[in-house]
């Protein structure tokens, strides 16, 4: 191996990232236009695709949705730091908690068809709680606010890293070339530039690894060199991967998607038939994008790259430092970028979808109940815009964003036991979702800050689970979940006809 | 200086990457267009009666496991993991293929 000379590809320049992020906008927005065109009229189509989703785009849309681009290079990471069990812990708890969301998409679907937001149900479910509500809308925007700027960062860092780019310029031409055909597509958008998204996140990452794998010297020194560091480096039994961040990460993955409003969003969105095995072949479809650019992870093993000198300190870096340091040809390396700009992309577009449905149904229309259609179908789209605007300032001025990022790491946390009893447990009550989730927040976040994240998360499970079953117990009442089939149709107007409605289409 | 040609395998992985890419925006755009066309028809409300989610997971779960866990059986399973990133671009256009003709 020690004939790998890793040398910066001195074909990048920092112009050619740019022109990489808006092209890749532009085929983004063509495919938009037409989506704009043909599909997009009502609010209703805007924030849940008119319910009209299918099979195939609910598949490929769910897969880039859940492909952030730190998964992408935290596949690589891990496996750089753990060896295949780092893969193991990162990829089989991601896979599993798409997987997860079908009970619950299924129940949701069956006894609410109607329904749009989390905290929609959460404000049906409990009679109207405004304390309840409130508290999951601040979960569902912090949230969905949190991955914009985690993937807009994301992007910044990858662009600036590998063509040397101005990480600011990068990060607002990414996030205008998003908002952009975001504001025309909504939902639909979101999805189909997602079913675009998720073939470059698997044939192009096919080719980029055969072509990494000779460029590192082939399969045969790769692994040789990887088997005599020893370390149980090609085994997916170490337990200090799962205990290192392998358990914490399956907690988080799980909360979020079961508490994402994403992810209930498309399970809205979807034909009802189609929920449970969108959900089974996103998730199980999902694994081989990790499984594959994870082995950037084992390439950085074997070539001995020193994580302080070469790698920043930061193992993320071990995908893009390797793909622009292999002597690839620079297409290549094009390829590799496009592959993490669309995994921002897509995530970022579904995030400004979740802010507009939560904004439009749960804090719109309880203000407004008569609005017009015109004017809700902007205010569908002025949310995204301002979302847009606080993640540049975010981005731009450094602030630190972790009071955000905690904030609804614990809302999200809290809310996922007190959501799923709701669900399924009749007896939980408004005054036990409220106060188990501001219980856990309370106590979790200390235990979480003196102990560590596992602790934490632990502790904020516990408490939130306990106090809604004592409370419910004790109250012994019995939820008519009947309620919530009569909820209405939040994004239809009044002033749409019922029979334009029925098809979901206003002209505008 | 970097190479700007690549290996044979790469070249292969090429090809048929561009065959599978060709095959998935052609039932991507086909399953667009029936979207177009049926966006009025009134909403599809038969049931969900998927019975094998429980039986998929285990398999899908046990399947990522073995894919991973093969990478440490010999150098050139270190190909598994571009071959199962096709087959998943495959499964993906198959989904389209059905919503597209369904």
């Amino acid at each position: 191996m020690d004939d790998i000379k890793l040398t910066l590809n001195p074909l990048l320049s920092s112009a050619q990232g740019i022109p990489t992020e808006i092209v890749v906008g532009l085929i983004m927005l063509a495919l938009v236009y037409y989506i704009k065109r043909n599909l997009v009229s009502s609010t209703k189509d805007f924030v849940i695709a008119n319910r009209k989703i299918g099979f195939g785009f609910g598949v490929a849309g769910l897969i880039s949705i859940w492909t952030w681009a730190m998964a992408v290079m935290m596949s690589a990471a891990q496996t750089f730091t753990y060896g295949l069990s780092g893969l193991f812990w990162f990829t089989v708890p991601n896979g599993l908690a798409v997987i997860l969301v079908i009970p619950f998409a299924r129940k949701i679907r069956s006894l609410m068809p109607n329904g749009y937001t989390i905290p929609e149900f959460v404000n049906a479910r409990f009679d109207g709680s405004k304390i309840a509500t409130t508290v999951v809308v601040l979960g569902a925007l912090f949230g969905s606010l949190i991955e914009v700027i985690i993937n807009i960062k994301g992007t910044s860092l990858v662009i600036s890293n590998v063509f040397g780019t101005d990480p600011r310029v990068a990060a607002i031409v990414g996030l205008a070339v998003v908002l952009v055909y975001s504001l025309l597509g909504g939902l639909w958008a979101s999805v189909s530039t997602s079913t675009l998204s998720t073939l470059l996140h698997t044939v192009p990452p096919a080719i980029i690894i055969v072509a990494a794998l000779h460029a590192a010297g082939g399969a045969d020194p790769i692994w040789a060199s990887v088997a005599a560091q020893h370390n149980d480096l090609l085994s997916v039994t170490r337990p200090d991967a799962a205990t290192g961040f392998g358990i914490t990460l399956a907690l988080g993955l799980i909360t979020a998607t079961v508490a994402g409003q994403e992810y209930w969003q498309v399970a809205w969105a979807l034909k009802k038939k189609d929920v449970s095995r969108t959900f089974l072949w996103a998730g199980a479809l999902f694994y081989p994008i990790p499984i594959c650019i994870g082995l950037l992870g084992l390439i950085g093993i074997a070539l001995h790259l020193d994580l302080n000198t070469q790698l920043g300190g930061d193992a993320a870096s071990v995908g893009p430092y390797l793909i622009s340091h292999l002597n690839l040809p620079i297409w290549i390396v094009i390829l590799y970028v496009v592959v993490i700009l669309t995994a921002c992309y897509s995530v970022i577009d579904s995030a400004f979808t979740a802010i507009s449905s939560v904004t439009v149904v749960d804090i719109i229309r309880p203000i407004f109940p008569h609005i017009h259609e015109r004017s809700l179908f902007l205010w569908a789209k002025i949310p995204m815009a301002i979302a847009a605007l606080i993640a540049a300032a975010v981005v731009l001025t450094g602030v630190d964003f972790v009071t955000i990022v905690l904030t609804s790491y614990a809302i999200r946390t809290a809310i996922l036991i007190p959501l799923v009893l709701s669900l399924f447990w009749s007896r939980i009550t408004g005054p036990g979702f409220v106060l188990g989730t501001l219980a856990a927040i309370a106590i979790g976040m200390p235990v979480r800050a003196f102990n560590g994240e596992l602790w934490g998360s632990i502790t904020i499970l516990a408490v939130s689970a306990a106090i809604p079953v004592v409370l419910g117990l004790i109250r012994q009442k019995k939820f008519d979940y009947s309620v919530l089939s009569r909820v209405e149709d939040a994004a239809v107007s009044e002033d749409i006809s019922p029979a334009l409605a029925a098809v979901g289409g206003v002209a505008e | 200086m970097a190479l700007q040609y690549v290996s044979t395998g790469t070249l292969v992985t090429i090809v048929v990457g561009a065959v599978i890419a060709v095959y998935y925006l052609y039932y991507m755009a086909a399953a667009l267009q029936k979207s177009v066309r049926d966006r009025h028809l009134a909403d599809d409300s038969r049931p969900d009666r998927y019975h094998y989610s429980l039986i998929g997971a285990v398999i899908s779960v046990i399947a990522s496991i073995v894919s991973i866990a093969v990478y440490g059986l010999g150098p050139w399973f270190l190909y598994w993991g571009p071959i199962v990133a096709l087959l998943a671009a495959i499964a993906v256009a198959y989904s389209l293929r059905e919503e597209a003709v369904s």
